[in-house]
C-alpha cells in the first residue's frame, strides 16, 4: 500500500492541483514554464465537461500541464525516447476509423504537426516507436472503395522529425491490426491483429464475424519478416490490446465478437504468451469471466512480469493477476485506462468519470481513488512516461 | 345547445364533477418530481404487471399440463406466455437496481441466441434426466430456466403436437414458469423494499444528489436498451444495415413470431421513460429541439412498424421489409446518438464511454 506521503504527493500532482485550475477550451493551456523532462508525464485522451475531445498531458513532477482540443476522440498517446533535438516529442492518434495523427512537443508546449493516413486508409489508433525514437510504426487499415471485404492490415512506418513523412510499410500479417509494441531487446514488433474487417462506409460494423482470424504476430522491425504468429483457439476472440514485460511475457486482452455465448462456458478474455509457446489463458472462474462482459479495454504489466492488469470497463472492473495466481477483481466504474506506475510500484487507472486510481500490489493489493479531476473524462488508454 | 358545444362541454363537466366529489383522486402528475413519477408510474407498475402475468402463465401451464392434448388449454398457455413476455420487455428496460445483480435477466430471457443454445440446453436437460425436479432445474443452465425455454417448448415446430409435451416437458414447463414467477416477485419485492440506492421516492427531489444519480441510471439504461433494440432486435433479422439479408433465426422470439410485438413493447416503454424521465428536464430552446427529434423519430418508428402487419421474420424475407427495418434502425441510430451525446451534455450528465463505446 502506498505511504501517506507518497499518496499525498501523487494526489497533489495528479488530482488536487490539476482540478483546482481553470481550463481554457479551444486553446492549449500551460500553467508554468518549468523544465519538462521526458519522464513523469501522464498522458491520455479525455473529454472535457463540454464533451470536447482533448489530448491531456500532466506532469507528475512539475506543475506543467497541457490540454489540446482534438477533432475527435483519440486513442493511443505516447512519448518517444528523448533525443537532443526532440527531448519530449509525442504522438496522438485518432480512434478508428480516424485518419489523423498529431505530433506534439511537451518541451515547447505545442502541437507540431497533423498528418493524415494515406488515401483509402485509416488509422487503427495505436503506434510504437523504435529504440532510438527515429521511427514510428502505426497500425493502419488499407481498404478499397469498390469492395468492403478486401482490406489490408498494414504497419505504416513514419519518420519522427518534420515533415513526419511516411517512409515505408509492412504487412501486419492479419486484418484489423490494433495495438502494436516494440520489443526493444529483440528489435521486434508485436502486433495484435484483431481479425475484424471494417470499412468507413459502415463505420465500426464488423463485416467478417464468421470468418475473422485474429492473431498475435511477431515481426522483425527492420524487415517486417514474420517471426511467429499465434492464433486464439476461438476465431471470434478479437485480440486487440497487449502489454509487454521486460522478461518477454506478453499480456493480451480480447474483445469477444461471438455475440451472447453459453453462460456456462464463457470464453477467457485475457491471455499471456511467451515466444515459442501457445497462448495461455489466465485463470478466472465462470462468473468472473461473465462479469467482464466479453470486453477488455486495455492491458498493463509489471516490468518483471509478476503482475498483469486488465481493464474491463463494461463490467466496471479491473482484473489483476499476480505471480500467475488467482484473479483479484477491483470495482471501478467505466475504468479503461491503465498503466504501470514506476513511482508507486503499482498500477494507475483512469475512468470516464474523471477519476484516477492507484492500485498497489501485494501484500494486500488495494485500489485507492485519487482526488477526482472531474473536468476530464478519461478515454480508453493511459500513458505514464 | 349545438351538438359540437355539447361534445366539448361534457368532458369538462365530467372532470369538474370528479374533482369536486372524488376525495381519492391521485395527485396530479406535476405533484411528483420527474424521476419519482417514473418510479411510481412506470417502474413499479411494470414490475407488478410482470408478476401478475407470470402468475397467470404458471396457472395456465398447470391447467394445460393436466391435459396436454386439449387445444384450448394449449392456446391459453401460449397466450399467457406472450403476455408474460411482453410484460418482461418493459421490465427489461430497467437496467439498474435488482435486475443488474447476478445476471437476473438471463433467468427470464436468454437472447440473442445466435447459437441456438436454448434448444440445446432444454433438450439436453430433458434427455439427460429421468425426472425434472426443482433441484435438477435449479442446477441446470439459466438458459433452460426462463421464458425462452418455455417458448421453445410451447412453440417449437418439433412440439406442434401438444400432447407430446406431457411428461417431462410439462414438468419442465411447470418448474420454469414457477421460477419465472419467483424472479418476477423478487424483482418487485426489491423495488418495494426500497433498498435501491438513489431510487428512494422521498429522496428523488428536484436538484438532489439522488436525482442526479437516478437520472444517470435512467439515461444509461435508455441508451443500453435502445442500442439493443437497434443492433439486435432490428438489425439481427437482417444481419447488417449496409448489406441486409434474411437471418430469420436471429429474430427475437422467432418461434412464436412475436418479435415485433416485443420490439414495439420496448420502444413504447422506452418512449414512456423518455417522456416522463428526461423530457421534462429539457426546457431551453436547444433542448426542446433535441426532445422533438427524439419524440418524432420514436413516433415514426413505432408508427411505421405498426402500419405493416408482417412479423419481423417475414419483413426480413422481403426487400421492402428489409428497407423498412433499415430505415427504422437508422432513425433509431439518430435517437441513440442524441441520447448518448447531445442530451446528456445539455443536462450536464456524463454517461461514460469506455464500456459502451470502447475499442
Amino acid at each position: 500500500m502506498l505511504s501517506r506521503r507518497t499518496w499525498l504527493q501523487t494526489a497533489t500532482a495528479l488530482g488536487a492541483s490539476f482540478s483546482a485550475r481553470s481550463h481554457a477550451v479551444g486553446a492549449h493551456t500551460k500553467q508554468t514554464t518549468a523544465q519538462t523532462p521526458n519522464s513523469g508525464w501522464l498522458l491520455s485522451a479525455a473529454d472535457g465537461n463540454n464533451a470536447q475531445p482533448h489530448l491531456v498531458a500532466i506532469s507528475r513532477t512539475t506543475q506543467s500541464r497541457y490540454a489540446w482540443p482534438l477533432p475527435g476522440r483519440a486513442h493511443d498517446i505516447g512519448l518517444l525516447p528523448a533525443r537532443p533535438e526532440y527531448p519530449c516529442l509525442g504522438y496522438c492518434i485518432a480512434r478508428r476509423p480516424g485518419t489523423w495523427l498529431y505530433w506534439f512537443d511537451l518541451k515547447q508546449g505545442k502541437l507540431l504537426a497533423r498528418i493524415e493516413s494515406p488515401t483509402d486508409s485509416h488509422f487503427y489508433g495505436h503506434a510504437a516507436t523504435n529504440t532510438d525514437g527515429s521511427l514510428l510504426y502505426v497500425t493502419e487499415n488499407h481498404y478499397q472503395t469498390s469492395t468492403r471485404l478486401k482490406p489490408r492490415g498494414v504497419i505504416g512506418i513514419y519518420e519522427t522529425k518534420p515533415p513526419f513523412n511516411r517512409v515505408g510499410e509492412f504487412d501486419a500479417q492479419g486484418l484489423g491490426p490494433h495495438q502494436i509494441l516494440f520489443d526493444a531487446p529483440h528489435q521486434n514488433l508485436i502486433v495484435a491483429n484483431g481479425g475484424n474487417i471494417t470499412h468507413p462506409s459502415s463505420e465500426r460494423e464488423v463485416l467478417n464475424l464468421a470468418t475473422m482470424q485474429p492473431n498475435i504476430s511477431y515481426l522483425a522491425a527492420e524487415t517486417g519478416k514474420l517471426l511467429e504468429l499465434r492464433e486464439p483457439t476461438d476465431h471470434q476472440m478479437s485480440l486487440r490490446h497487449i502489454a509487454l514485460a521486460e522478461n518477454g511475457l506478453l499480456a493480451i486482452g480480447a474483445q469477444d465478437q461471438a455475440g451472447l455465448r453459453d453462460p456456462d462456458e464463457p470464453a477467457p478474455l485475457v491471455f499471456t504468451h511467451k515466444r515459442g509457446q501457445p497462448l495461455s489463458p489466465l485463470p478466472a472462474n465462470t462468473n468472473q469471466w461473465l462479469a467482464a462482459r466479453q470486453y477488455i479495454g486495455s492491458m498493463a504489466v509489471a516490468p518483471d512480469g509478476s503482475a498483469v492488469l486488465a481493464s474491463a470497463p463494461r463490467g466496471n472492473q479491473l482484473l489483476l493477476w499476480q505471480n500467475s495466481g488467482a484473479l483479484q477483481v477491483f470495482n471501478a466504474v467505466d475504468a479503461a485506462g491503465i498503466a504501470w506506475n514506476t513511482q508507486a510500484h503499482g498500477f494507475m487507472a483512469s475512468n470516464s468519470g474523471g477519476q484516477l486510481f492507484n492500485l498497489s500490489l501485494t501484500p494486500g493489493a488495494q485500489l485507492t481513488a485519487l482526488p477526482a479531476a472531474a473536468q476530464w473524462h478519461w478515454d480508453n488508454h493511459l500513458f505514464l512516461g | 345547445m349545438s351538438r359540437v358545444a355539447l361534445t366539448l362541454f361534457l368532458p369538462l363537466f365530467s372532470l369538474s364533477l370528479l374533482t369536486a366529489c372524488d376525495k381519492t383522486t391521485p395527485p396530479a402528475k406535476s405533484a411528483l418530481p420527474p424521476l419519482a413519477t417514473v418510479q411510481a408510474e412506470l417502474i413499479n407498475p411494470w414490475h407488478q404487471s410482470f408478476v401478475s402475468s407470470s402468475t397467470q402463465l404458471k396457472a395456465r401451464v398447470e391447467r394445460f399440463c393436466q391435459n396436454p392434448a386439449n387445444p384450448g388449454e394449449y392456446q391459453e398457455a401460449r397466450t399467457a406466455w406472450l403476455a408474460s413476455m411482453l410484460a418482461w420487455q418493459q421490465v427489461n428496460l430497467i437496467k439498474f437496481g435488482p435486475i443488474s445483480e447476478d445476471n437476473q435477466g438471463w433467468k427470464i430471457q436468454f437472447w440473442p441466441d445466435n447459437h441456438n443454445l436454448v434448444e440445446k440446453k432444454v433438450k439436453a436437460l430433458l434427455d439427460e434426466n429421468e425426472h425434472i425436479t426443482e433441484e435438477v432445474l435449479g442446477g441446470a443452465s439459466v438458459v433452460a430456466q426462463g421464458l425462452s425455454a418455455v417458448e421453445f417448448l410451447l412453440y417449437d415446430p418439433q412440439y406442434t403436437d401438444s400432447a407430446a409435451l406431457g411428461g417431462k416437458p410439462c414438468d419442465l414447463l411447470r418448474l420454469a414458469t414457477t421460477r419465472v414467477e419467483g424472479v418476477a416477485k423478487g424483482l418487485l419485492s426489491a423495488w418495494q423494499q426500497g433498498s435501491l440506492g438513489a431510487w428512494q421516492p422521498a429522496a428523488l427531489t428536484v436538484g438532489s444528489e439522488a436525482e442526479k444519480t437516478a437520472l444517470l441510471d435512467l439515461a444509461k439504461s435508455l441508451v443500453t436498451s435502445l442500442e439493443i433494440v437497434k443492433k439486435d432486435k432490428l438489425e439481427g433479422p437482417i444481419g447488417s444495415l449496409t448489406n441486409p439479408e434474411a437471418k430469420p433465426f436471429h429474430s427475437e422470439s422467432w418461434r412464436s413470431t412475436s418479435g415485433k410485438a416485443a420490439l414495439l413493447a420496448q420502444l413504447k416503454g422506452a418512449n414512456a421513460l423518455f417522456e416522463q424521465g428526461l423530457a421534462p428536464l429539457l426546457k431551453s430552446p436547444e433542448q426542446q429541439a433535441l426532445k422533438r427529434t427524439v419524440q418524432e423519430n420514436l413516433s415514426t418508428i413505432i408508427k411505421d412498424l405498426e402500419a405493416n402487419p408482417a412479423e419481423l421474420v417475414a419483413l426480413a424475407n422481403t426487400e421492402a421489409g428489409r428497407t423498412l427495418i433499415v430505415n427504422c434502425a437508422q432513425l433509431l441510430g439518430k435517437v441513440n446518438g442524441l441520447l448518448k451525446r447531445e442530451i446528456p451534455q445539455s443536462l450536464g450528465l456524463q454517461l461514460g464511454f469506455n464500456g459502451n463505446d470502447g475499442d
